[in-house]
């Protein structure tokens, strides 16, 4: 179980985070939502120790740290995978860093998305660096696997394919924390929804319970966030006056 | 060669071509040797004045002494023999910089670096060449300078030879 405790960050004078408190049994599809800059990014790389923070992350007890690190992946749209190795390269040097390294997930997943083995991933179009991205993110080995937007820049045929492998190659210990704008997408495919809004948790819904309820993933958010439907004709009836005005 | 390629290769930031830094090192290290033959111009300039022609014949001056060898070296700046392997034991390590650098080029692979259960690797990659070469600029010259000392003593006569050499090497290092 990942417990995340009163988690802060402030950036210079900004909060990024301000006390999330939530916690992530293993086994789900997490999707992370929120406008940008309401901190997912923030928080996922809190949870990787990417940055300082105040509060309290821990895994099954133990706080989150060298000893537990290997129980997490990431695949970021920043990318962190390295430009000048080949993606043979890197399995080589995950399979030597990461012991629980999936060789039959990366080589399936290859095969899947056809990335070339032998060329170094610079080389790739931005497309193929996403799911390569995505592939390592799977194959290392983690229990929690944190997505941060990894397909900005995908077509949709490509996003649709990928929740559809992820739904059957994940084991019932592995959680997926994705973040993402694309909320209408994925939301056959999480499990539960964790909604942020200028640092604080503001929502945090299993899609079941929803359903339930008759409500909708989408719904929700809107709800949650207070999405003034009126919002668009109200701006485009103004901006119409304006033009009356003139 | 692939032996020696493969271990550098492991000492480097993954994907990094050895070539850079090896190419870097081997040229200073040969300009360094080169520069160092300075001194050899210096000692065969100074062994000529140890000795006047008479008659046809060449023979010692009579009290004439060969300059102490630190100062044959050259002194304690750009103009001593062994500064370029001085120079070379202080760019090398800069190359740590560079390493680190290239984790943020082209794509974050820092954040993979630093959530390796060994973090220490990260550190390793980053600065086990640089600092190893930068060593082994020092042991070159070192090396040099011993060589040069072993030539001076080996070659110079021993009357000419003002003592308390290998001290005075000590007090200049």
């Amino acid at each position: 179980m990942l417990k995340i405790e009163k988690l802060s960050k402030r950036y210079g004078g900004k909060r990024a985070l301000t006390e999330v408190t939530v916690e992530l049994p293993r086994g789900e599809i997490v999707g992370l939502f929120g406008e940008n800059g309401a901190g997912k990014t923030t928080m996922m790389k809190a949870v990787l120790g990417l940055i300082p923070f105040s509060g309290a992350i821990t895994l099954d007890g133990e706080t989150v740290g060298r000893r537990n690190i290997e129980k997490f992946s990431f695949g970021t749209c920043e990318h962190s995978f390295i430009p000048n190795l080949t993606a043979m390269g890197h399995r080589d040097f995950y399979a030597e860093m990461f012991p629980a390294f999936s060789e039959k997930r990366f080589n399936g997943l290859m095969d899947f998305f056809e990335l070339p083995r032998h060329r170094p991933i610079h080389t790739f179009s931005a497309g193929h660096k996403n799911q390569f991205e995505v592939i390592m993110a799977l194959s290392q080995g983690a229990d929690y696997i944190l997505l941060d937007e990894p397909f900005a820049g995908n077509d949709v045929f490509n996003r649709e394919d990928f929740y559809r492998v992820l739904l059957g190659i994940l084991e019932p210990r592995e959680t997926v924390i994705l973040s993402t704008h694309l909320i209408e997408e994925v939301s056959d495919f999480v499990g539960r929804a964790l909604l942020l809004r200028h640092g604080r948790l503001v929502g945090d819904a299993r899609v079941m319970d929803l359903e339930d309820r008759g409500m909708s993933l989408m719904d929700y958010i809107k709800e949650t966030y207070h999405y003034r439907a009126d919002r668009v004709s109200r701006a485009l009836r103004e901006l119409g006056g304006e033009e009356d005005e003139a | 060669m692939k032996k020696i390629r493969r271990f550098l290769e492991r000492l480097l930031p993954p994907g990094m071509d050895p070539k850079t830094l090896c190419g870097t090192f081997i040229t200073g290290a040969v300009i360094s040797v080169l520069a160092s033959l300075s001194f050899w111009l210096r000692y065969t300039i100074e062994i000529y004045e140890l000795y006047e022609t008479v008659g046809g014949k060449s023979q010692r001056i009579e009290g004439r002494m060969m300059p102490d060898f630190i100062r044959l070296l050259g002194d304690v700046s750009f103009e001593n023999s062994l500064a370029c392997f001085m120079i070379l034991a202080c760019i090398m390590p800069l190359f740590a910089i560079y390493h680190y650098l290239y984790h943020r080029q082209g794509a974050r692979s820092d954040y993979l670096m630093r959530r390796l259960p060994r973090r220490w690797v990260w550190h390793a990659r980053c600065l086990a060449l640089p600092l190893l070469a930068g060593a082994a600029a020092l042991v070159l010259g070192f090396t040099v300078l011993m060589l040069d000392f072993g030539m001076y003593m080996l070659f110079t006569p021993g009357d000419a030879i003002l003592p308390g050499q290998w001290m005075k090497i000590w007090s200049v290092l």
